[in-house]
């Protein structure tokens, strides 16, 4: 069993965990998200609360055993308050049979509801309160908009800020750069594409530290770019196809790390490119015009990129100052992506300029912090392990990977041989077992989103 | 002594003319295209001024008006000479109007009573159209004899100092303001009213003939003419400039700087 | 003798500049091969993918284009409407208009344009009943506006006369008495229905020979109803008096006969006519306005009936389990 049977194995292996890996697909657009906009005059409040379908869907089962606009509607009601100088302002009954809230028609896939706060008083100071959802979805998410007189702040709900404090109503405050810096952060962790991401960039790059800063300066140029793009307003995204394309890169970066290791490379670094532009082919035959598109799109890049950094006559693929600052390429095009995220979340809510723009900033900011922080934590846990490894004396095995397949059932049985065989390189690539295995499961699960994101 | 021989050497290669023919083509078509393009941008500056004026506004402008019937005279072809007459003259077989008589069923004949009759068209089911009355089937409907509605007729042949029957008409007369009530929509005059759309009965214009056999039929079936909206299928500009062409050819007249500031509030134009 | 130290040596080549070995590298058709292709495959796979990332932000309009007065939420006010508003508002030519008066209309139509859309956004023709029967009824007419410029000729009219005749009468008068034993009331607790059923076919055989209404009436126990009046009356007036048990019961009747016992609500009815005048066929010169309008209406109703039927065609439409139509 040679390298040919390396390859079948690692083949099969992705493609094992590219089907179980389906409850793994969670992606940020699934994230849970609702908007409220909360317009105040004289002594009412008006709550025009704007809910996505699959949001609202989260709340059939114990909350909403079958759920209905009108159930839903009155869970809303239950779940939202305002108080206005202490003292609580009851949703009124907006008469004509409309009842107490009434459902309004705001776009396809999205509910839509208005609850009118009849307050006893002249309005100075409020404290408004949104509880829907977030016993149901912790993660879920509320943007609020709140209107007084001319002025529009935006704000948010989230599980751990169910209230909002708005002591002089003239002077409503905005959420503050900290919370969307938070939300930013939280992004990146609950999301399992943004973390396969992260681990496969580190693969790719880990054997040259200094090349961690120059993905993170990728990142840091993409997200900049995606801002001044989404301030510009020159463009909306589509979300489902950059989770998509986030798969994509997913894989492409596990191809630049597991290429090498096969027999022959050209399988992956053809074999994937061609593979993107038949599926192209098929979704062009279907009339999906984005998905194939995208699939053409990043089959012309695999290809130029898996090309460039496997140069001929480079002693090592990937080696090179050039080849360094290609591989930082996903990683611009990864921060564009995710740039993007927050201005498709919030683009049922019109916002004003400066508003927008605040929240990417913080937006983007604390999801650079947080991929920023994940780079450090990994590398440093893997040079720790290298040295300790080091120390045992698992030292280099040429050929193992070719002469032996991945290991003989009685190394396995061995407890010290396990971890030697994982920590085992080939001498070509100095790649462990470990680093392959994942990044083999990395493609196979980049792959899967892709193509399933795509369908939807 | 030997004459002298030309040096010999390797042949100079003749310069290429291909460069100054792409060079030619290239030209000429950034020329044409350059040319298309002024062409383009004065029309868009022209179908935005015709459109952003007031409707009898366009009037003062004589480029507006040059515009719009050039504009108009192929959308009048393909669209309404087929009820009009590519002369406009009208056809009274289906009632649709001579356009060109000065003589409106519908409003002063201004630019904008016709655009507005021709974005809601007549009797359309829509909520704008004109559809105030309708001319109703006395013979159809028994309230008169065929016998009584000659006699309109011959009152109506009167009215328009026509060759007529002089007993029959004074019946007929008496049968105008009294069991037809005539004078209901037509005027006590016989005017018509342009606000109903009912027909101006002593200009000698009429829609659905006016031979006597003709009257009759009208008075005995009555008429319920549709014209089509065209909002909706043709351009608010396309309207706007249909309507200036309608004007303008029923208003031959040069001076058209002096119809444009009256013929907001002219009053229908008698013949 | 020469001093080779004092030969002046040629110049070395110089070595070529930095740009230089870079321009000769990029030029050089290997590298070309190794850079540019990979090079190009990524850009044109970014724009690519771009093109189907993203999509050009759409962009309100902010100025009115022309041909309208007003943009309410995008949605346009045209200006021929505004100048018939106005003048139907005013009375007077648009050019008589006064400013003010033009902003006041103006503003009445922008607020009727909200109130468009906000109805709209309520989801109103789902949810009232008002605003649904005048879109329906909107549609009905805007059908049916062709079919009216179609003129009937007398022979149409003529054969739907003649195929609705019975509709088309003149006259029917029924002078008739309407007997009525009640039972089962406080002042008759002792009288049950079949009791009063058969005290009726009593007197009705009476009465068919020949005795006096007075008189079976005290016998029996028969009063006067009170539906009808004593004197003649018109069978439509007569139908609504009798109701719609009785009023067949009634017209099946000649002039002097007397019905079979009719039991109904208030008791057991024996109708008395005393004079029938049978109802006459109308000449069609006689109700020709009638049935122009009743043609009129069946030629809208049919144009409806087909505007359904195309509505329904292109139309998917599941009943629920037990549901039928």
């Amino acid at each position: 069993m040679g390298g040919r049977g390396a390859l079948a194995l690692l083949l099969g292996l992705a493609g094992w965990v590219a089907c179980a890996a389906r409850p793994l697909s969670v992606h940020a657009a699934e994230a849970g998200v609702s908007y409220s906009t909360w317009i105040v005059s004289s002594d009412t409040v008006m709550l025009r609360f704007v809910l996505p379908a699959a949001e609202a869907n989260r709340l059939a089962g114990s909350a909403i055993p079958v759920l209905t606009v009108s159930k839903l509607g009155d869970y809303l009601l239950e779940h939202t308050a305002v108080t206005a100088s202490g003292r609580d302002c009851p949703a009124i009954d907006q008469g004509y049979d409309l009842g107490r809230v009434d459902p309004v028609r705001v776009g396809a896939e999205l509910y839509g509801f208005e609850i009118v706060f009849r307050c006893s008083a002249p309005i100075r100071s409020l404290v408004l309160e949104n509880r829907a959802l977030f016993d149901r979805v912790p993660g879920h998410v509320d943007f609020a908009r709140i209107e007084a007189g001319r002025r529009f702040t935006d704000q948010l709900f989230t599980a751990g800020r169910q209230r909002v404090r708005i002591p002089n109503i003239s002077d409503a405050p905005a959420a503050s750069l900290g919370a969307y810096v938070r939300l930013g952060i939280g992004h990146v962790l609950r999301d399992a594409g943004r973390l396969c991401f992260l681990t496969v960039a580190l693969l790719v790059v880990m054997h040259r530290p200094r090349r961690i800063l120059l993905i993170i300066a990728g990142l840091v140029g993409g997200y900049a770019v995606a801002l001044a793009a989404d301030a510009g307003g020159l463009v909306v995204s589509n979300r489902a196809l950059i989770e998509a394309f986030i798969g994509c890169l997913i894989a492409l970066y596990a191809l630049a790390a597991i290429a090498p290791q096969l027999a022959r490379p050209v399988i992956a670094t053809r074999g994937w490119p061609l593979l993107l532009l038949a599926l192209a082919i098929v979704a062009a035959g279907l009339r999906a015009a984005g998905p194939a598109l995208l699939l053409a799109g990043g089959g012309l890049l695999s290809a130029g990129f898996l090309a460039a950094i496997r140069r001929p006559g480079a002693r090592t693929p990937g080696a090179g100052a050039s080849a360094g600052i290609l591989l930082a390429l996903p990683a611009v095009i990864f921060g564009f992506l995710d740039g993007f995220t927050l201005q498709s979340l919030l683009a049922p809510l019109e916002l004003a300029f400066s508003s927008r723009v605040r929240m990417a900033i913080g937006y983007d900011l604390g999801a650079l912090l947080a991929e920023a922080g994940i780079f450090a934590i990994a590398a440093g846990a893997v040079a720790l392990a290298s040295g300790f490894m080091r120390a045992g004396g698992f030292g280099r095995a040429d050929g193992v990977m070719r002469s032996s397949g991945l290991m003989r059932s009685s190394d396995l049985m061995r407890p010290g041989d396990l971890l030697a065989g994982l920590a085992v390189q080939t001498a070509a690539t100095r790649r462990t077992l470990l680093e392959v295995l994942t990044a083999a499961i990395l493609a196979g699960l980049g792959t899967f989103w892709l193509v399933t994101r795509l369908h939807t | 002594m030997t004459s002298a021989t030309p040096p010999t050497g390797p042949p100079q290669p003749r310069r290429a003319r291909w460069p100054w023919l792409a060079a030619t083509i290239v030209l000429l078509a950034a020329g044409g295209a350059a040319l298309a393009g002024i062409r383009h941008a004065q029309r868009q500056r022209l179908a935005t001024q015709l459109l952003a004026s007031f409707p009898d506004a366009v009037l003062a402008h004589p480029s507006l008006v040059r515009f719009a019937v050039a504009e108009a005279r192929p959308l009048f072809k393909a669209n309404c000479a087929v009820c009009h007459g590519e002369n406009m003259h009208g056809n009274t077989a289906i009632g649709a109007p001579n356009l060109t008589d000065q003589v409106w069923l519908y409003g002063d004949g201004t630019v904008y009573d016709i655009e507005r009759t021709i974005l809601y068209g007549v009797r359309t089911g829509l909520s704008k159209t004109r559809n105030v009355t309708d001319m109703p089937g006395y013979g159809l409907r028994g309230r008169l004899t065929s016998g009584q509605i000659d006699d309109v007729v011959q009152y109506l042949l009167k009215l328009n100092d026509r060759p007529h029957r002089a007993e029959a008409a004074e019946e007929g007369r008496a049968l105008y303001y009294g069991l037809a009530n005539c004078g209901d929509c037509h005027g006590s005059d016989a005017r018509g009213d342009s606000d109903y759309g009912s027909p101006d009965l002593t200009v000698n214009v009429w829609n659905s003939g006016g031979d006597p056999q003709s009257l009759y039929r009208s008075i005995y079936f009555g008429r319920h003419r549709i014209m089509p909206a065209w909002v909706g299928k043709l351009t608010f500009e396309q309207i706007r400039a249909l309507a200036v062409y309608v004007y303008s050819e029923s208003h031959p007249s040069p001076s058209r700087e002096t119809n444009a500031s009256t013929s907001q509030t002219a009053s229908p134009s008698r013949s | 003798m020469t001093d080779a130290t004092l030969v002046k040596q040629p110049r070395a080549a110089a070595r070529p500049g930095r740009f230089a070995r870079l321009r000769r590298r990029l030029l050089d058709e290997r590298t070309r091969l190794e850079w540019m292709l990979p090079a190009g495959g990524i850009i044109i796979g970014l724009a690519v993918a771009g093109a189907g990332l993203f999509r050009p932000a759409a962009r309100p309009t902010i100025a009115v284009p022309p041909g309208y007065a007003a943009l309410v939420n995008q949605k346009g006010i045209l200006t021929s409407d505004f100048i018939a508003q106005t003048q139907a508002e005013t009375g007077v030519g648009f050019n008589q208009t006064t400013q003010a008066k033009r902003r006041h209309v103006l503003r009445e139509m922008i607020d009727e344009e909200l109130l468009v859309q906000r109805a709209l956004s309520l989801d109103l023709p789902e949810t009232t009943t008002e605003v649904r029967d005048a879109m329906a009824a909107a549609v009905n007419a805007q059908v049916a506006a062709p079919l009216l410029e179609i003129e009937p000729t007398d022979e149409e009219l003529r054969t739907f006369y003649d195929r609705h005749r019975a509709k088309y009468t003149i006259g029917g008068t029924m002078t008739l008495r309407d007997l009525v034993m009640h039972y089962g009331t406080y002042a008759d607790a002792d009288q049950s229905l079949p009791q009063a059923e058969s005290d009726a076919a009593e007197a009705v055989y009476q009465l068919r020979s020949g005795a006096a209404i007075d008189y079976v009436m005290e016998h029996f126990g028969f009063v006067d109803s009170g539906r009808v009046s004593d004197g003649e009356e018109l069978d439509f007036a007569a139908k609504i008096h009798l109701g719609a048990k009785l009023y067949p019961v009634a017209t099946a009747l000649n002039a002097g006969q007397i019905s079979d016992p009719v039991v109904t609500a208030d008791g057991v009815h024996v109708l008395v006519m005393l004079q029938r005048q049978l109802p006459r066929p109308a000449p069609f010169s006689a109700v020709r306005d009638q049935v122009y309008s009743d043609f009129r209406a069946e030629q809208k109703q049919r144009a409806s009936e087909e505007n359904l039927r195309i509505l329904r065609s292109q139309a998917q439409i599941l009943l629920a389990p037990g549901q039928s139509e």
